[in-house]
Protein backbone atom coordinates (compact mmCIF):
# COMPACT_ATOMS: atom_id res chain seq x y z
CA UNK A 1 0.00 0.00 0.00
CA UNK A 2 1.25 3.47 -0.86
CA UNK A 3 0.07 6.83 0.33
CA UNK A 4 0.35 10.15 -1.45
CA UNK A 5 0.24 13.77 -0.39
CA UNK A 6 -3.22 15.33 -0.44
CA UNK A 7 -4.34 17.90 -2.92
CA UNK A 8 -6.70 20.29 -1.22
CA UNK A 9 -8.83 21.21 -4.17
CA UNK A 10 -12.42 20.63 -5.12
CA UNK A 11 -12.89 17.31 -6.83
CA UNK A 12 -12.69 17.33 -10.59
CA UNK A 13 -15.32 16.32 -13.05
CA UNK A 14 -14.28 13.64 -15.48
CA UNK A 15 -13.82 14.38 -19.13
CA UNK A 16 -17.26 14.13 -20.80
CA UNK A 17 -17.55 10.97 -22.91
CA UNK A 18 -18.05 12.94 -26.09
CA UNK A 19 -14.68 14.63 -25.56
CA UNK A 20 -12.77 11.47 -24.80
CA UNK A 21 -10.41 9.77 -27.20
CA UNK A 22 -11.88 7.25 -29.62
CA UNK A 23 -9.44 4.53 -30.68
CA UNK A 24 -8.82 4.04 -34.38
CA UNK A 25 -11.45 1.89 -36.07
CA UNK A 26 -13.90 2.31 -33.21
CA UNK A 27 -16.88 4.53 -32.56
CA UNK A 28 -18.70 5.78 -29.50
CA UNK A 29 -22.37 5.64 -28.70
CA UNK A 30 -24.34 6.48 -25.59
CA UNK A 31 -27.87 6.39 -24.24
CA UNK A 32 -29.70 6.72 -20.94
CA UNK A 33 -30.75 3.73 -18.84
CA UNK A 34 -30.87 2.76 -15.17
CA UNK A 35 -30.76 6.41 -14.19
CA UNK A 36 -27.36 6.96 -15.74
CA UNK A 37 -25.55 7.30 -19.05
CA UNK A 38 -24.51 4.11 -20.79
CA UNK A 39 -21.47 4.70 -22.96
CA UNK A 40 -20.18 2.22 -25.52
CA UNK A 41 -17.02 1.90 -27.56
CA UNK A 42 -17.48 -0.60 -30.37
CA UNK A 43 -15.94 -1.39 -33.74
CA UNK A 44 -17.23 1.32 -36.06
CA UNK A 45 -18.73 -1.16 -38.53
CA UNK A 46 -20.78 -2.82 -35.78
CA UNK A 47 -21.78 0.26 -33.84
CA UNK A 48 -25.45 0.26 -34.75
CA UNK A 49 -26.04 -3.43 -34.14
CA UNK A 50 -23.97 -3.42 -30.97
CA UNK A 51 -25.81 -0.44 -29.56
CA UNK A 52 -29.13 -2.06 -30.31
CA UNK A 53 -28.09 -5.22 -28.50
CA UNK A 54 -26.87 -3.36 -25.43
CA UNK A 55 -29.78 -0.94 -25.37
CA UNK A 56 -32.29 -3.80 -25.51
CA UNK A 57 -30.50 -5.66 -22.78
CA UNK A 58 -30.31 -2.68 -20.44
CA UNK A 59 -33.98 -1.92 -21.03
CA UNK A 60 -34.96 -5.47 -20.14
CA UNK A 61 -32.81 -5.63 -17.03
CA UNK A 62 -34.04 -2.24 -15.83
CA UNK A 63 -37.63 -3.23 -16.47
CA UNK A 64 -37.10 -6.32 -14.31
CA UNK A 65 -34.83 -5.03 -11.56
CA UNK A 66 -35.59 -1.37 -10.96
CA UNK A 67 -37.06 -0.44 -7.61
CA UNK A 68 -38.27 2.84 -9.08
CA UNK A 69 -40.61 1.21 -11.59
CA UNK A 70 -43.83 0.09 -9.87
CA UNK A 71 -44.48 -2.53 -12.52
CA UNK A 72 -41.00 -4.05 -12.40
CA UNK A 73 -40.67 -7.61 -11.23
CA UNK A 74 -38.57 -6.48 -8.29
CA UNK A 75 -41.32 -4.08 -7.19
CA UNK A 76 -43.84 -6.92 -7.42
CA UNK A 77 -41.58 -9.11 -5.33
CA UNK A 78 -41.27 -6.38 -2.71
CA UNK A 79 -45.02 -5.95 -2.61
CA UNK A 80 -45.46 -9.69 -2.06
CA UNK A 81 -43.06 -10.01 0.85
CA UNK A 82 -44.11 -12.82 3.12
CA UNK A 83 -45.40 -15.01 0.30
CA UNK A 84 -43.79 -17.33 -2.21
CA UNK A 85 -42.93 -15.45 -5.39
CA UNK A 86 -42.21 -17.26 -8.66
CA UNK A 87 -39.27 -15.32 -10.06
CA UNK A 88 -38.10 -15.05 -13.63
CA UNK A 89 -34.73 -16.55 -14.41
CA UNK A 90 -33.18 -13.09 -14.52
CA UNK A 91 -34.54 -11.96 -11.17
CA UNK A 92 -33.68 -15.28 -9.59
CA UNK A 93 -30.11 -15.11 -10.89
CA UNK A 94 -29.54 -11.59 -9.63
CA UNK A 95 -31.12 -12.49 -6.29
CA UNK A 96 -28.86 -15.52 -6.01
CA UNK A 97 -25.80 -13.44 -6.81
CA UNK A 98 -26.83 -10.77 -4.32
CA UNK A 99 -27.33 -13.31 -1.55
CA UNK A 100 -24.02 -14.97 -2.38
CA UNK A 101 -22.29 -11.58 -2.22
CA UNK A 102 -23.96 -10.88 1.13
CA UNK A 103 -22.78 -14.24 2.42
CA UNK A 104 -19.24 -13.74 1.11
CA UNK A 105 -18.97 -10.29 2.67
CA UNK A 106 -20.53 -11.34 5.96
CA UNK A 107 -23.47 -9.08 5.32
CA UNK A 108 -21.59 -5.88 4.50
CA UNK A 109 -23.15 -6.04 1.10
CA UNK A 110 -26.82 -6.19 2.02
CA UNK A 111 -29.60 -6.18 -0.60
CA UNK A 112 -32.29 -5.66 2.06
CA UNK A 113 -31.63 -2.01 2.91
CA UNK A 114 -34.37 -0.48 0.82
CA UNK A 115 -36.52 0.45 3.82
CA UNK A 116 -33.56 2.21 5.40
CA UNK A 117 -32.86 4.12 2.18
CA UNK A 118 -36.47 5.20 1.94
CA UNK A 119 -36.49 6.26 5.58
CA UNK A 120 -33.42 8.37 4.90
CA UNK A 121 -35.29 10.10 2.11
CA UNK A 122 -34.06 8.24 -0.96
CA UNK A 123 -37.55 7.19 -2.01
CA UNK A 124 -37.46 8.27 -5.65
CA UNK A 125 -34.89 8.42 -8.43
CA UNK A 126 -31.94 10.57 -7.56
CA UNK A 127 -32.80 12.99 -10.36
CA UNK A 128 -36.14 13.62 -8.67
CA UNK A 129 -34.70 13.89 -5.18
CA UNK A 130 -34.58 17.44 -3.79
CA UNK A 131 -31.29 18.59 -2.32
CA UNK A 132 -32.94 19.14 1.08
CA UNK A 133 -35.50 16.97 2.83
CA UNK A 134 -37.32 17.28 6.14
CA UNK A 135 -35.88 15.46 9.12
CA UNK A 136 -36.63 11.76 9.49
CA UNK A 137 -39.71 10.95 11.54
CA UNK A 138 -38.47 7.63 12.83
CA UNK A 139 -35.01 6.33 13.68
CA UNK A 140 -33.52 3.93 11.20
CA UNK A 141 -32.51 0.37 12.06
CA UNK A 142 -29.72 -2.06 11.11
CA UNK A 143 -29.93 -4.42 8.14
CA UNK A 144 -29.16 -8.10 7.93
CA UNK A 145 -32.59 -9.39 6.95
CA UNK A 146 -31.10 -10.99 3.81
CA UNK A 147 -30.43 -13.97 6.03
CA UNK A 148 -34.19 -14.56 6.26
CA UNK A 149 -34.78 -14.62 2.52
CA UNK A 150 -35.70 -18.09 1.32
CA UNK A 151 -34.97 -19.22 -2.21
CA UNK A 152 -36.03 -22.47 -3.81
CA UNK A 153 -33.69 -23.05 -6.70
CA UNK A 154 -35.60 -25.96 -8.17
CA UNK A 155 -38.89 -24.06 -8.32
CA UNK A 156 -37.32 -20.57 -8.67
CA UNK A 157 -39.28 -19.33 -5.71
CA UNK A 158 -38.19 -16.36 -3.64
CA UNK A 159 -39.75 -15.57 -0.29
CA UNK A 160 -38.95 -12.28 1.38
CA UNK A 161 -39.59 -11.96 5.08
CA UNK A 162 -42.65 -9.81 5.86
CA UNK A 163 -41.76 -6.13 5.89
CA UNK A 164 -38.48 -6.59 4.01
CA UNK A 165 -37.81 -4.95 0.64
CA UNK A 166 -34.93 -5.55 -1.72
CA UNK A 167 -32.81 -3.07 -3.62
CA UNK A 168 -29.96 -4.65 -5.55
CA UNK A 169 -28.19 -1.34 -6.04
CA UNK A 170 -24.94 -1.44 -7.96
CA UNK A 171 -24.69 -5.20 -8.29
CA UNK A 172 -27.53 -5.23 -10.81
CA UNK A 173 -25.86 -2.54 -12.87
CA UNK A 174 -22.54 -4.37 -12.72
CA UNK A 175 -24.16 -7.62 -13.78
CA UNK A 176 -25.87 -5.83 -16.65
CA UNK A 177 -22.52 -4.54 -17.88
CA UNK A 178 -21.09 -8.06 -17.68
CA UNK A 179 -24.08 -9.50 -19.50
CA UNK A 180 -23.87 -6.83 -22.22
CA UNK A 181 -20.24 -7.63 -22.89
CA UNK A 182 -21.00 -11.33 -22.99
CA UNK A 183 -23.78 -10.73 -25.48
CA UNK A 184 -21.47 -8.62 -27.66
CA UNK A 185 -18.88 -11.38 -27.52
CA UNK A 186 -21.44 -13.97 -28.60
CA UNK A 187 -22.39 -11.70 -31.50
CA UNK A 188 -18.73 -11.35 -32.49
CA UNK A 189 -18.71 -7.63 -31.73
CA UNK A 190 -15.37 -6.81 -30.13
CA UNK A 191 -13.21 -5.16 -28.96
CA UNK A 192 -15.77 -3.45 -26.83
CA UNK A 193 -16.15 -1.27 -23.78
CA UNK A 194 -19.39 -0.83 -21.86
CA UNK A 195 -19.59 1.91 -19.25
CA UNK A 196 -22.71 2.31 -17.12
CA UNK A 197 -22.24 5.49 -15.16
CA UNK A 198 -18.69 4.68 -14.11
CA UNK A 199 -19.05 0.91 -13.83
CA UNK A 200 -17.26 -0.39 -16.88
CA UNK A 201 -15.81 -3.53 -18.37
CA UNK A 202 -13.84 -4.25 -21.51
CA UNK A 203 -13.57 -7.08 -24.00
CA UNK A 204 -10.38 -7.39 -26.00
CA UNK A 205 -8.18 -4.37 -26.69
CA UNK A 206 -8.62 -1.63 -29.28
CA UNK A 207 -6.97 -2.16 -32.66
CA UNK A 208 -3.35 -0.95 -32.75
CA UNK A 209 -3.40 -0.29 -29.03
CA UNK A 210 -2.31 -2.29 -26.03
CA UNK A 211 -4.84 -1.20 -23.44
CA UNK A 212 -7.83 0.95 -22.61
CA UNK A 213 -6.78 4.19 -20.89
CA UNK A 214 -9.42 4.71 -18.20
CA UNK A 215 -9.79 7.97 -16.32
CA UNK A 216 -10.36 7.45 -12.61
CA UNK A 217 -11.80 10.17 -10.46
CA UNK A 218 -10.10 11.27 -7.27
CA UNK A 219 -11.21 14.02 -4.94
CA UNK A 220 -8.78 16.62 -6.16
CA UNK A 221 -7.58 15.19 -9.44
CA UNK A 222 -8.03 12.30 -11.78
CA UNK A 223 -5.67 9.68 -13.14
CA UNK A 224 -5.48 7.63 -16.31
CA UNK A 225 -5.10 3.93 -15.60
CA UNK A 226 -4.24 1.55 -18.46
CA UNK A 227 -6.67 -1.36 -18.27
CA UNK A 228 -5.89 -4.39 -20.35
CA UNK A 229 -8.75 -6.65 -19.35
CA UNK A 230 -11.28 -6.70 -16.55
CA UNK A 231 -13.71 -4.26 -15.03
CA UNK A 232 -13.76 -1.03 -13.03
CA UNK A 233 -16.27 0.13 -10.46
CA UNK A 234 -16.23 3.10 -8.11
CA UNK A 235 -18.27 3.65 -4.97
CA UNK A 236 -18.26 7.01 -3.27
CA UNK A 237 -20.19 9.95 -1.99
CA UNK A 238 -19.35 12.55 -4.62
CA UNK A 239 -22.72 12.46 -6.35
CA UNK A 240 -25.56 10.84 -4.46
CA UNK A 241 -25.85 12.85 -1.28
CA UNK A 242 -28.58 15.06 0.14
CA UNK A 243 -29.55 16.90 3.29
CA UNK A 244 -32.20 15.36 5.55
CA UNK A 245 -33.02 17.85 8.27
CA UNK A 246 -29.60 18.82 9.54
CA UNK A 247 -27.93 15.54 8.52
CA UNK A 248 -25.99 15.03 5.33
CA UNK A 249 -27.03 11.69 3.85
CA UNK A 250 -25.63 9.52 1.10
CA UNK A 251 -26.63 6.26 -0.52
CA UNK A 252 -23.91 3.97 0.85
CA UNK A 253 -25.69 2.51 3.86
CA UNK A 254 -23.79 0.60 6.50
CA UNK A 255 -25.97 -2.42 7.36
CA UNK A 256 -24.49 -2.50 10.85
CA UNK A 257 -26.16 0.79 11.69
CA UNK A 258 -28.70 1.37 8.95
CA UNK A 259 -27.19 4.79 8.43
CA UNK A 260 -24.93 6.26 5.74
CA UNK A 261 -21.39 4.99 6.24
CA UNK A 262 -18.90 7.24 7.99
CA UNK A 263 -15.67 5.50 7.11
CA UNK A 264 -13.40 8.43 6.39
CA UNK A 265 -13.33 7.50 2.71
CA UNK A 266 -14.42 9.61 -0.19
CA UNK A 267 -14.35 6.90 -2.84
CA UNK A 268 -13.09 3.42 -3.58
CA UNK A 269 -12.31 2.20 -7.10
CA UNK A 270 -11.82 -1.51 -7.63
CA UNK A 271 -10.58 -3.47 -10.63
CA UNK A 272 -11.70 -7.08 -10.83
CA UNK A 273 -12.46 -9.70 -13.43
CA UNK A 274 -16.09 -8.66 -13.70
CA UNK A 275 -18.06 -5.54 -13.03
CA UNK A 276 -20.34 -7.33 -10.58
CA UNK A 277 -17.39 -8.23 -8.39
CA UNK A 278 -15.82 -4.79 -8.66
CA UNK A 279 -19.13 -3.16 -7.67
CA UNK A 280 -19.63 -5.24 -4.56
CA UNK A 281 -15.99 -5.04 -3.52
CA UNK A 282 -15.85 -1.26 -3.94
CA UNK A 283 -18.93 -0.76 -1.81
CA UNK A 284 -17.77 -3.12 0.93
CA UNK A 285 -14.28 -1.60 1.01
CA UNK A 286 -15.88 1.83 1.32
CA UNK A 287 -17.92 0.71 4.31
CA UNK A 288 -14.90 -0.87 5.98
CA UNK A 289 -12.68 2.19 5.76
CA UNK A 290 -9.13 2.49 4.55
CA UNK A 291 -7.39 -0.10 6.71
CA UNK A 292 -9.89 -2.92 6.79
CA UNK A 293 -11.08 -2.07 3.29
CA UNK A 294 -7.55 -2.47 1.98
CA UNK A 295 -7.22 -5.80 3.78
CA UNK A 296 -10.52 -6.93 2.32
CA UNK A 297 -9.42 -6.12 -1.25
CA UNK A 298 -6.01 -7.64 -0.67
CA UNK A 299 -7.58 -10.85 0.57
CA UNK A 300 -9.66 -11.10 -2.59
CA UNK A 301 -6.62 -10.27 -4.78
CA UNK A 302 -8.44 -7.32 -6.32
CA UNK A 303 -6.69 -4.08 -7.22
CA UNK A 304 -8.01 -0.93 -5.63
CA UNK A 305 -7.66 2.78 -5.10
CA UNK A 306 -9.01 4.17 -1.85
CA UNK A 307 -9.36 7.94 -1.68
CA UNK A 308 -9.80 9.46 1.76
CA UNK A 309 -12.02 12.41 2.55
CA UNK A 310 -8.94 14.61 2.77
CA UNK A 311 -7.92 13.65 -0.77
CA UNK A 312 -5.01 11.35 0.11
CA UNK A 313 -5.09 7.97 -1.49
CA UNK A 314 -3.94 4.42 -1.01
CA UNK A 315 -3.53 1.71 -3.59
CA UNK A 316 -4.05 -2.00 -3.05
CA UNK A 317 -2.74 -5.04 -4.86
CA UNK A 318 -1.54 -4.73 -8.43
CA UNK A 319 -3.01 -1.28 -8.99
CA UNK A 320 -0.44 0.47 -11.26
CA UNK A 321 0.98 3.06 -8.91
CA UNK A 322 3.38 4.28 -11.58
CA UNK A 323 0.41 5.41 -13.62
CA UNK A 324 -0.84 7.29 -10.58
CA UNK A 325 2.43 9.14 -10.17
CA UNK A 326 2.99 9.99 -13.80
CA UNK A 327 -0.46 10.60 -15.17
CA UNK A 328 -1.74 14.06 -14.55
CA UNK A 329 -4.96 14.49 -16.36
CA UNK A 330 -6.06 17.44 -14.32
CA UNK A 331 -5.79 18.95 -10.91
CA UNK A 332 -8.90 21.04 -10.46
CA UNK A 333 -11.91 21.65 -12.59
CA UNK A 334 -14.85 22.37 -10.51
CA UNK B 1 -2.36 -91.07 -17.32
CA UNK B 2 -5.65 -90.36 -19.06
CA UNK B 3 -8.78 -90.72 -16.98
CA UNK B 4 -11.31 -93.34 -18.06
CA UNK B 5 -13.80 -92.10 -20.75
CA UNK B 6 -16.81 -92.78 -18.59
CA UNK B 7 -15.54 -90.38 -15.95
CA UNK B 8 -14.90 -87.73 -18.64
CA UNK B 9 -18.53 -87.98 -19.82
CA UNK B 10 -19.79 -87.06 -16.39
CA UNK B 11 -18.52 -83.52 -16.85
CA UNK B 12 -20.07 -82.96 -20.27
CA UNK B 13 -23.18 -80.75 -20.47
CA UNK B 14 -26.36 -82.79 -20.97
CA UNK B 15 -27.38 -80.89 -24.10
CA UNK B 16 -23.96 -81.52 -25.61
CA UNK B 17 -24.40 -85.16 -24.91
CA UNK B 18 -27.79 -85.14 -26.54
CA UNK B 19 -26.49 -83.40 -29.68
CA UNK B 20 -23.54 -85.83 -29.86
CA UNK B 21 -25.87 -88.80 -29.52
CA UNK B 22 -28.17 -87.44 -32.20
CA UNK B 23 -25.36 -87.02 -34.68
CA UNK B 24 -24.11 -90.55 -34.10
CA UNK B 25 -27.44 -92.36 -34.21
CA UNK B 26 -29.54 -91.48 -37.23
CA UNK B 27 -32.35 -93.83 -36.30
CA UNK B 28 -33.06 -92.05 -33.07
CA UNK B 29 -32.77 -88.55 -34.56
CA UNK B 30 -36.48 -87.55 -34.92
CA UNK B 31 -37.32 -88.41 -31.37
CA UNK B 32 -34.21 -86.71 -29.94
CA UNK B 33 -34.68 -83.50 -31.93
CA UNK B 34 -38.25 -83.22 -30.70
CA UNK B 35 -37.04 -83.58 -27.15
CA UNK B 36 -34.41 -80.91 -27.73
CA UNK B 37 -36.92 -78.48 -29.27
CA UNK B 38 -39.24 -78.83 -26.31
CA UNK B 39 -36.38 -78.26 -23.85
CA UNK B 40 -35.04 -75.17 -25.69
CA UNK B 41 -37.67 -73.72 -28.06
CA UNK B 42 -36.35 -72.07 -31.23
CA UNK B 43 -37.90 -69.06 -32.91
CA UNK B 44 -39.16 -69.19 -36.38
CA UNK B 45 -37.37 -67.05 -38.94
CA UNK B 46 -40.23 -64.56 -39.04
CA UNK B 47 -40.29 -64.31 -35.28
CA UNK B 48 -36.53 -63.85 -35.16
CA UNK B 49 -36.67 -61.11 -37.80
CA UNK B 50 -39.43 -59.38 -35.87
CA UNK B 51 -37.35 -59.58 -32.70
CA UNK B 52 -34.31 -58.17 -34.49
CA UNK B 53 -36.44 -55.35 -35.91
CA UNK B 54 -37.73 -54.50 -32.44
CA UNK B 55 -34.19 -54.49 -31.07
CA UNK B 56 -33.08 -52.20 -33.89
CA UNK B 57 -35.90 -49.79 -33.17
CA UNK B 58 -35.06 -49.67 -29.48
CA UNK B 59 -31.38 -49.25 -30.29
CA UNK B 60 -32.10 -46.30 -32.59
CA UNK B 61 -34.47 -44.72 -30.08
CA UNK B 62 -31.94 -45.23 -27.29
CA UNK B 63 -29.22 -43.65 -29.40
CA UNK B 64 -31.34 -40.58 -29.95
CA UNK B 65 -32.14 -40.30 -26.25
CA UNK B 66 -28.48 -40.73 -25.25
CA UNK B 67 -27.41 -38.19 -27.87
CA UNK B 68 -29.99 -35.74 -26.58
CA UNK B 69 -28.88 -36.18 -22.98
CA UNK B 70 -25.24 -35.76 -23.88
CA UNK B 71 -26.01 -32.70 -26.00
CA UNK B 72 -27.93 -31.18 -23.12
CA UNK B 73 -25.07 -31.81 -20.75
CA UNK B 74 -22.56 -30.31 -23.15
CA UNK B 75 -24.76 -27.27 -23.81
CA UNK B 76 -25.32 -26.68 -20.12
CA UNK B 77 -21.74 -27.22 -19.13
CA UNK B 78 -19.86 -24.13 -17.91
CA UNK B 79 -16.21 -24.40 -18.72
CA UNK B 80 -13.98 -23.58 -15.79
CA UNK B 81 -10.76 -21.68 -15.85
CA UNK B 82 -7.75 -21.69 -13.66
CA UNK B 83 -6.28 -18.46 -14.88
CA UNK B 84 -5.10 -16.16 -12.15
CA UNK B 85 -4.78 -12.44 -11.80
CA UNK B 86 -2.08 -10.89 -13.89
CA UNK B 87 -0.83 -7.38 -14.11
CA UNK B 88 1.45 -7.30 -17.12
CA UNK B 89 0.28 -9.95 -19.50
CA UNK B 90 -1.38 -8.35 -22.47
CA UNK B 91 -2.49 -10.72 -25.17
CA UNK B 92 -2.43 -9.94 -28.86
CA UNK B 93 -5.38 -7.90 -30.01
CA UNK B 94 -6.08 -10.39 -32.74
CA UNK B 95 -6.86 -13.17 -30.29
CA UNK B 96 -10.54 -13.76 -29.61
CA UNK B 97 -11.23 -12.13 -26.28
CA UNK B 98 -11.84 -14.38 -23.36
CA UNK B 99 -14.84 -13.90 -21.19
CA UNK B 100 -15.57 -14.67 -17.64
CA UNK B 101 -16.90 -18.17 -17.23
CA UNK B 102 -19.45 -16.87 -14.78
CA UNK B 103 -21.00 -14.46 -17.17
CA UNK B 104 -24.46 -15.38 -18.22
CA UNK B 105 -24.37 -17.18 -21.53
CA UNK B 106 -27.32 -15.15 -22.65
CA UNK B 107 -28.41 -11.86 -21.19
CA UNK B 108 -32.00 -12.92 -21.44
CA UNK B 109 -31.44 -16.28 -19.84
CA UNK B 110 -28.58 -16.01 -17.39
CA UNK B 111 -27.30 -19.07 -15.68
CA UNK B 112 -28.89 -19.20 -12.23
CA UNK B 113 -25.67 -20.13 -10.51
CA UNK B 114 -25.33 -17.33 -8.01
CA UNK B 115 -22.39 -17.34 -5.70
CA UNK B 116 -20.18 -15.79 -8.31
CA UNK B 117 -18.68 -13.14 -6.05
CA UNK B 118 -16.60 -15.79 -4.34
CA UNK B 119 -15.19 -17.02 -7.63
CA UNK B 120 -13.22 -13.84 -7.98
CA UNK B 121 -10.12 -15.31 -9.59
CA UNK B 122 -11.82 -16.69 -12.63
CA UNK B 123 -11.47 -14.56 -15.71
CA UNK B 124 -8.92 -12.32 -14.08
CA UNK B 125 -8.03 -8.73 -14.79
CA UNK B 126 -4.89 -7.00 -15.92
CA UNK B 127 -3.34 -3.62 -16.46
CA UNK B 128 -1.46 -2.43 -19.51
CA UNK B 129 1.95 -0.91 -19.41
CA UNK B 130 1.56 1.87 -21.91
CA UNK B 131 1.93 5.62 -21.66
CA UNK B 132 -0.09 6.81 -18.65
CA UNK B 133 -0.35 10.28 -20.17
CA UNK B 134 -2.37 9.14 -23.15
CA UNK B 135 -5.88 10.52 -23.42
CA UNK B 136 -8.59 8.44 -21.75
CA UNK B 137 -11.21 6.55 -23.69
CA UNK B 138 -13.61 6.24 -20.77
CA UNK B 139 -13.90 6.94 -17.09
CA UNK B 140 -14.83 5.39 -13.76
CA UNK B 141 -16.45 7.56 -11.14
CA UNK B 142 -19.05 7.44 -8.42
CA UNK B 143 -22.49 7.06 -9.87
Amino acid sequence: METAIPHNHPYPALTPPELMHVPSGMARSQFRAMGTTISLLLPAEHLQRGEEIVRTLFAEWEQTLSRFLPESELSQLNRQAGTNFLASELLFTVMSSALAAAQATEGLYDPTLLNQLVQLGYDRTFEELPAELPAAERPTFPGGRWRDIHVNRALRLVTLPPGVSVDFGGIAKGMTVDAALEQLRLEGIYPALVNAGGDLAVLGVPPLEKQWPIEVQGKSRSWVIPLHHGAFATSGVARRHWLQGTHMRHHLIDPRTGLPAQSGLWSVTVVAARCEQAEVAAKVAFLLGVERGSEFLHKLAFAGLLVREDGTWTTVGSWPRNAMLHSGRKEVTK
Amino acid sequence: MNPPRSQQQEFVHPSTTARASASHSSSAAPLRSTQIRSASPRLSKAEALALVDTCKKWLIAGSFVAFGILSGLVAGHVVGSTSTTSTQSPTPASNPPATSPNSPTSPNAPSPNGGSFQQQQQGGFGFGNGNPAQPPVSGSHTS
